[in-house]
């Protein structure tokens, strides 16, 4: 009887131990259909509105959109132009393969296992099948990719203003082979290489233009994640810093009188802006987005002998995945028309804010470190207080009583182990050390008697243990390896990963029940103002079999940050976000280290102030922080130029122990030190601020080298040199590192 | 309309000409840039501080005017801060200072190439000196590019038969002496007079020679076999990679990388006359402190640095090419600021892919260095803070203390990083009396040499000030001893009556007897051993902790006083209990109790010898040290003796045998460690088993 029981208990187990291991039936791919054969449209024209026609290029497989009463004409594969050109066989040059497809499929080929680029034009134009599906208002294509045994469905969509274009990863054909990142019409936003008038929008940090001319074959390329790297892809060296996407929109002025911008409206954080430029091979230079539909965990060889190797996840994510596309022409042929489209775009769906709160001056007051310290020889951690809850009450007292501008505060570091990681929220307890409960509802009643804007910032994503109801080992992410994913600090000169720096990340499901937690733990203070710096700045993926699909290849991110924000608003708190993505963009009120600069990779010829163009006048702005700058005369020319308040990160008292900090956050820092340039930098600006109260950007100029026009909405205009020298302008001479400011009648 | 159009056209017209012009934007680099501390807690620390340099302008044969690069060899000017960029494809193109083309010199003669040249050199006649590795030849040429001569590999006795001619660099000294690189030569730089006399070898890198390199040679020739005799190469200086002469006619040379854990002495300033290194500090790291040690993913980083340059001030700059940073050094040799990155992947502004060359400009204030894989030169620019801290070194080195103080304290303001601002403000704290603050600075900024000669300020005056009071108590105290030593002798009263205390601290003065009582008597108390262990530990922690500043090297975050309790007690113990064990095997007579008596007896020299460093290392000066240096080799070896002679006697063992039983005793507490460490491993790994069991009944 023992025995039979034994055994009935031993095939239970067995059995529920398979079950864990079967795959969710909605997690499969569609098989490919190896026998359907193509079919082609029965009418060129697919779809037509007042604005646009809508035209299928049954040679090639992409799609043409003129502009009714202009003629212009947008295609997705560029037509030649010029003349046209022959080899020495007397045979016409055509475009490049890669220029003439639709679609680059990169893909893990089932039979080799190995990582594939292919083309559309070739693989399934030419050595595939193609059909066409009549849809609304557009054309369904399906693209079937014989030799990869791949076919992905993109819906062309026409509608008022602009081009969707449409897949759904649901509906994507793999039989063996296992799709890892689509290019979506990677020539669309192109533009001939050497042409005048041309240039490309990329929109890392603040916005860079991108020349056009000739480079190479190969051209330069470059690519970035929207909203950064997927953070659960550990890296163990950290060379150098870049400024991420922060806004899902690139662009290409094609010529004189045409551009077109692309904004990726749905699956964005899934998406990687590339760019190619100054190719000789494709004669274009090119900037598109690109869906990864899988995420990757890099190894490295033993050694360091061998290349690293991408390993993939087994499962694609689920969510649609789409592209704006809005053809510009004339005066509108620019980057500040890409500008004003995208903000039309974000105001039409709901998504862009309105402005609750304007901002002059930020004092980001940094609370504490953990610094190493030790009784009787044994070693702990406590906080150093660089700046307590009483200094932080001095300090806003004597700047606001000094300064008649727009302020806001934030107070960073001040929760159980103040700047570095501790648990979620930081234990939405404030560090004793910096003061209690009572300082700071007396820093809020300050704040609120002299119309300050006080924000408290929790750190709700890096965690390390289990405290509050969240548990180190069921809540944190996992990557595609679905390994427990750790984050790190790097050693400034050795740039490797410090193991002993490791934390973990909050799932992105968990978001909202730390808000919950935020709002029941803090039901006490006088919280008026939140912060989530981290939270507005991040995004990764989630592989842990806790969650569902939803956080595959960072998929949904952003709306888990939006529904968290929004939780917070909608309990009545106000919110700041640090450089923030535009997923937590547009549910702030105010935005502080507003990128002002790109990552300066080479290829970028200009900065552009891009994300204020788009935000100013809807969200509160500050810039980046004046002090912590290398240069800080041309950090405030560049808050003057976006029209951005002024922000400062400041401590109070400074220690040798803080050294080891391997945030600038300390170096120049002390509240004494930089108390006067802060006044004196506002008595510089407090006029111009009181100008542009509100107003929007609407356009953006540069005038020479070194020198950039901002227009606002409401007729003023502001002028910066940030040469060495002065210029003439038409606003008169504007002095070396100097800016002046008109205005014009609106 | 009209007037917006037109607008729009000169904007287009604008924005076209400036997509041929390569021009940053500058509030943050998209690197760290950072400084060193050193002497925090006896290492040097990296810290992250106010960049001295900013990248503010990118140059390409674009912006020049000319045809694009094949590949920048290297960059170097004459003394009017031309700038001379050598193209691999047998083509120098000059610019002046703004990069403005001045001309283009192709092939000498017209006809001879010169692919692959290592480097220029510009005297200041204005002639061109081309260092023509391929051709193994320096090539002298005039400034449109005629031949003047041409130096190939001299006739001289002093050169070796297997020697080859492989110019890299060539410099020339105001009385017109050549220097010259090779590659690959180990016997220094190659030096000609003026007149192209071969005069020879200077400066050349001497062997560094470890115990263990020694060992290790040893070794290999007393076990020799096929793989290491193809292994073994002869020991030979490293060949240096660069030089440069400053204005004093200084020589400074920079090796590249040398070997692992090698990580000093990379730069030296060489006396034009004996070739000596006449850096104050020649033993100084002048690359990153970690780089050389580490490894990332099972590979060595390594950093070499490939071109050193000086200024008018004597302040030192270093380009390292596996990372691409740029060193910038004082006179002193500590490292100020490094900047840059890339490390064969740079693509942003400030960073680079392959570095070819550096030279300064501006006497230092811009700083431009060539990439041979972007065919770029970054050119970067002094800061604010950069230009204030220089200034303040330079005062302070050149002891010119004239409204010092404001400028330390301006750079302190821009950076509280800093920590030559802190030696800075003590060394004026010092030069105007004020002793004590410039104590503060000096503990602050870990500057243990200012605050030592602060601290003799004060501990004179309070010598001076007190000096009465002082002698009067030490008077007083000597003469209370005295009369108490006679008034003891005389009525025979004892200080410590209780005789197991007094058996103890009778060990030090007469050991013999103490231990034949512990032995033949049975005394000794365990518990005395107890509280004796307790006190050696706990000395031995204030020993770290509670020393003097400039004896101190404690670190709260790396020292652990439970660790030290294992250290100390642990050991003590282990000692004990391996010692009883092997003795026992041997027939030693000593038990358990006895051993453990004579260790813990023994300690005592070892106890005062801590108690009187925690007291002396808080009065005396650094260079007074050495007195507690002797007393504890003192304490250490009468520790020994005593306790030789306790064991001898109570396990009554020759002194060869005891010899014997010792190095066992060593031998089995490295076992009894290895086996704790293995226990300690099988439980973790068993705890590890048990948290995925967990893990995967959980994710069921």
């Amino acid at each position: 009887m023992r025995k039979k029981i034994f055994l009935v208990v031993l095939c239970i187990v067995l059995a529920l131990s398979l079950v864990g291991c079967a795959a969710d039936p909605s997690l499969l791919s569609l098989a490919f259909d190896e026998k359907i054969s193509s079919e082609a449209p029965s009418d060129s024209l697919i779809a037509q509105n007042e604005n646009f026609k809508l035209e299928i290029d049954t040679e090639k497989y992409g799609v043409v959109l003129t502009n009714l009463k202009t003629g212009k004409v947008w295609s997705t594969i560029p037509m030649q132009e010029g003349e046209p050109q022959y080899d020495a066989l007397g045979l016409p040059i055509g475009n490049h393969v890669q220029v003439d497809s639709l679609l680059l499929v990169s893909y893990i080929d089932g039979k080799s296992k190995n990582e594939t680029v292919t083309q559309s034009y070739t693989s399934a134009v030419i050595g595939g099948r193609v059909r066409t599906v009549k849809g609304e208002n557009g054309v369904v294509i399906e693209y079937y990719f014989d030799d990869g045994q791949i076919m992905i469905p993109v819906e062309f969509i026409l509608q008022n203003d602009h081009l969707q274009l449409k897949i759904d990863p649901k509906k994507i054909q793999e039989t063996e082979s296992r799709v890892t990142a689509i290019s979506v019409a990677p020539f669309f936003c192109s533009a001939a290489n050497d042409k005048e008038d041309t240039y490309l929008f990329f929109p890392s940090g603040s916005g860079a233009l991108v020349g056009t001319s000739s480079l190479s074959p190969q051209g330069y390329k470059y690519s970035a994640e929207v909203y950064g790297r997927d953070l659960t892809n550990e890296q163990t060296t950290m060379i150098t810093k870049d400024k991420d996407v922060r806004l899902p929109v690139f662009g290409a002025k094609t010529d004189a009188t045409t551009a077109i911008c692309g904004i990726v409206d749905e699956g964005e954080e899934s998406a990687v802006i590339e760019t190619v430029a100054g190719s000789t091979s494709f004669a274009r230079s090119t900037v598109y987005a690109t869906f990864n539909l899988r995420s990757f965990i890099s190894f490295k060889g033993k050694n360091g002998k061998s290349t690293a190797k991408n390993v993939y996840a087994s499962y694609k994510l689920s969510s649609p995945l789409s592209v704006r596309y809005y053809p510009l022409s004339d005066e509108k042929a620019n980057y500040s028309g890409m500008a004003e489209v995208y903000r039309n775009y974000l105001t039409e769906t709901g998504k862009m804010p309105t402005l609750t709160e304007d901002v002059n001056l930020n004092l980001t007051l940094i609370g504490g470190e953990l610094v190493p310290k030790s009784f009787l020889g044994v070693p702990y951690s406590d906080l150093f207080s660089a700046t307590t809850l009483q200094d932080a009450y001095n300090i806003t007292n004597e700047i606001t009583s000094n300064v008649k501008a727009k302020t806001s505060v934030k107070l960073k570091g001040f929760t159980a182990t103040g700047v570095d990681v501790g648990g979620v929220g930081g234990g939405y307890v404030i560090n004793e050390n910096l003061g209690n409960l009572e300082d700071f509802n007396k820093l809020n009643q300050l704040c609120n008697d002299k119309s300050v804007g006080l924000y408290f910032d929790f750190e709700l994503v890096k965690f390390k243990g289990s405290s509050d109801g969240f548990s180190n080992f069921r809540d944190a992410v996992y990557n595609s390896g679905e390994i427990k994913a750790a984050n790190y600090d790097y050693n400034i000169a050795t740039s490797l990963y410090e193991k002993s720096t490791a934390h973990q990340l909050l799932t992105p499901g968990k978001f909202v029940t730390a808000v919950e937690k935020l709002l029941d733990k803090t039901a006490k203070w006088d919280l008026n103002g939140v912060s989530l710096e981290t939270l507005s700045q991040v995004s990764y993926s989630n592989y842990s079999s806790e969650d569902s699909a939803d956080y595959y290849a960072k998929s949904y991110f952003g709306d888990r940050v939006t529904e968290s924000i929004k939780v917070l608003k909608d309990n009545g708190k106000k919110v700041m976000s640090s450089e923030a993505n535009q997923a937590a963009a547009i549910v702030s009120d105010v935005i502080v280290d507003a990128p002002l600069e790109s990552a300066k990779v080479n290829i970028f010829a200009q900065d552009i102030p891009f994300y204020s163009m788009v935000f100013k006048g809807n969200v509160g702005l500050a810039g980046e922080s004046i002090n912590l700058a290398t240069n800080t005369r041309k950090a405030l020319l560049l808050s003057v130029e976006a029209g951005c308040g002024l922000n400062y990160t400041l401590i109070n008292k400074w220690e040798n122990s803080l050294i080891s900090c391997y945030s600038p956050i300390f170096y120049n820092s002390r509240y004494a030190d930089i108390k006067e340039d802060i006044l004196a930098n506002h008595a510089e600006l407090s006029d111009y601020y009181e100008k542009i109260a509100g107003a929007k950007i609407s356009a953006h100029n540069i005038l020479a080298s070194g020198v950039r026009e901002t227009v606002f909405d409401n007729g003023v205009h502001v002028i910066v040199n940030f040469n060495n020298t002065p210029v003439s302008t038409v606003a008169g001479e504007v002095a070396a590192q100097g800016f002046v400011v008109w205005e014009a009648a609106v | 309309m009209k007037k917006i159009f037109s607008r729009i056209l000169v904007v287009a017209l604008i924005l076209c000409m400036l997509f041929t012009i390569q021009v940053p934007a500058f509030a943050q680099e998209p690197y760290d840039s950072y400084t060193y501390w050193s002497n925090v807690q006896s290492a040097e620390v990296e810290v992250l501080n106010r960049p001295m340099y900013e990248p503010t302008g990118v140059i390409d044969a674009a912006k020049i005017g000319v045809a694009p690069f094949s590949s920048i060899k290297g960059i170097v000017r004459d003394q009017y801060d031309n700038v001379y960029i050598l193209d691999n494809a047998s083509r120098i193109v000059v610019t002046d200072k703004n990069f403005n083309l001045i001309k283009e010199i192709g092939l000498v003669n017209g006809t001879e190439r010169y692919d692959e040249a290592n480097s220029v050199y510009v005297y200041s006649d204005g002639t061109i000196y081309i260092c023509d590795i391929k051709g193994e030849r320096i090539l002298h040429i005039d400034s449109d590019g005629n031949l003047l001569d041409t130096i190939v590999l001299p006739e001289s006795t002093l050169i070796p038969d297997d020697f080859r001619f492989l110019p890299t660099k060539i410099e020339i000294n105001a009385n017109g002496y050549l220097y010259v690189l090779c590659e690959g030569s180990y016997y220094g730089v190659l030096l000609y007079s003026p007149e192209r006399e071969f005069l020879g070898f200077f400066g050349s890198n001497t062997v560094k020679v470890s115990i263990g390199s020694v060992f290790s040679t040893v070794m290999s020739r007393v076990f020799p076999n096929n793989v290491k005799r193809s292994n073994s190469v002869r020991s030979l200086p490293f060949s240096m990679v660069d030089l440069c002469i400053d204005k004093n006619g200084f020589i400074y040379t920079c090796n590249g990388f040398t070997k692992a854990f090698d990580t000093t002495g990379q730069i030296r300033k060489l006396s034009p006359g004996t070739g000596g290194n006449v850096f104050s500090v020649t033993d100084a790291n002048f690359i990153d402190v970690d780089v050389n040690k580490t490894f990332d993913n099972g590979v060595l980083t390594k950093q070499n640095l490939m071109d050193v340059e000086v200024d008018s001030k004597g302040y030192v700059y270093a380009l390292e090419s596996a990372y691409g940073k740029i060193f910038v050094y004082d006179d002193e040799c500590r490292k100020l600021s490094v900047f840059g990155n890339g490390k064969g992947r740079g693509n942003q502004v400030g960073t680079f892919e392959i570095v070819s060359g550096m030279e300064l400009l501006d006497d230092g204030n811009r700083i431009i260095v060539s990439d041979a894989n972007t065919n770029r030169i970054t050119v970067f620019g002094i800061t604010e803070f950069g230009a204030k801290a220089k200034e303040a070194i330079t005062c302070t080195l050149e002891g010119d203390y004239e409204g010092l103080e404001a400028k330390w304290q301006e750079v302190l303001k821009l950076d509280s990083n800093f920590q030559p601002a802190y030696s800075g403000m003590a060394r004026i704290a010092l030069n105007e009396g004020k002793y004590e603050q410039a104590m503060e600075y000096a503990k602050i900024g870990y500057d243990r040499n200012i605050y030592s000669v602060a601290f003799e300020f004060v501990r004179t005056d309070l010598i001076d000030k007190y000096f009465g009071l002082i002698f009067l108590a030490l008077v007083l105290v000597i003469g209370i001893l005295i009369a108490w030593l006679i008034i003891s002798t005389k009525k025979k009263v004892q200080l410590v009556k209780n005789p197991q205390l007094k058996l103890m601290f009778a060990t030090m003065i007469h050991p013999g007897d103490t231990f034949t009582t512990i032995k033949e008597k049975k005394q000794g108390s365990i518990i005395l051993c107890l509280i004796t262990l307790l006190v050696f530990y706990i000395v031995t922690v204030l020993k770290t902790i509670a020393s003097g500043f400039l004896f101190s090297t404690y670190n709260p975050e790396t020292f652990n006083s439970l660790w030290e309790f294992v250290r100390s007690v642990g050991f003590v113990i282990l000692w004990v209990i391996s010692n009883w064990m092997i003795c026992t095997l041997m027939q030693g007579k000593g038990k358990l109790k006895e051993i453990l008596i004579v260790t813990c007896y023994s300690l005592w020299p070892l106890i005062i010898e801590k108690v009187v460093y925690i007291i002396f290392s808080n009065v005396l000066l650094a260079a007074e040290g050495s007195f507690l240096g002797i007393f504890s080799i003192i304490a250490t070896l009468y520790f020994v003796m005593l306790m030789i002679m306790g064991l001898l006697k109570i396990h009554d063992f020759s002194f060869s045998r005891f010899l014997g039983t010792t190095l066992l005793t060593f031998l089995a507490m490295a076992a009894i460690v290895f086996l704790g460490i293995m226990i300690i491993i099988l439980i973790q790994q068993l705890y590890g088993f048990v948290v995925t069991l967990v893990t995967e009944i959980l994710t069921l």
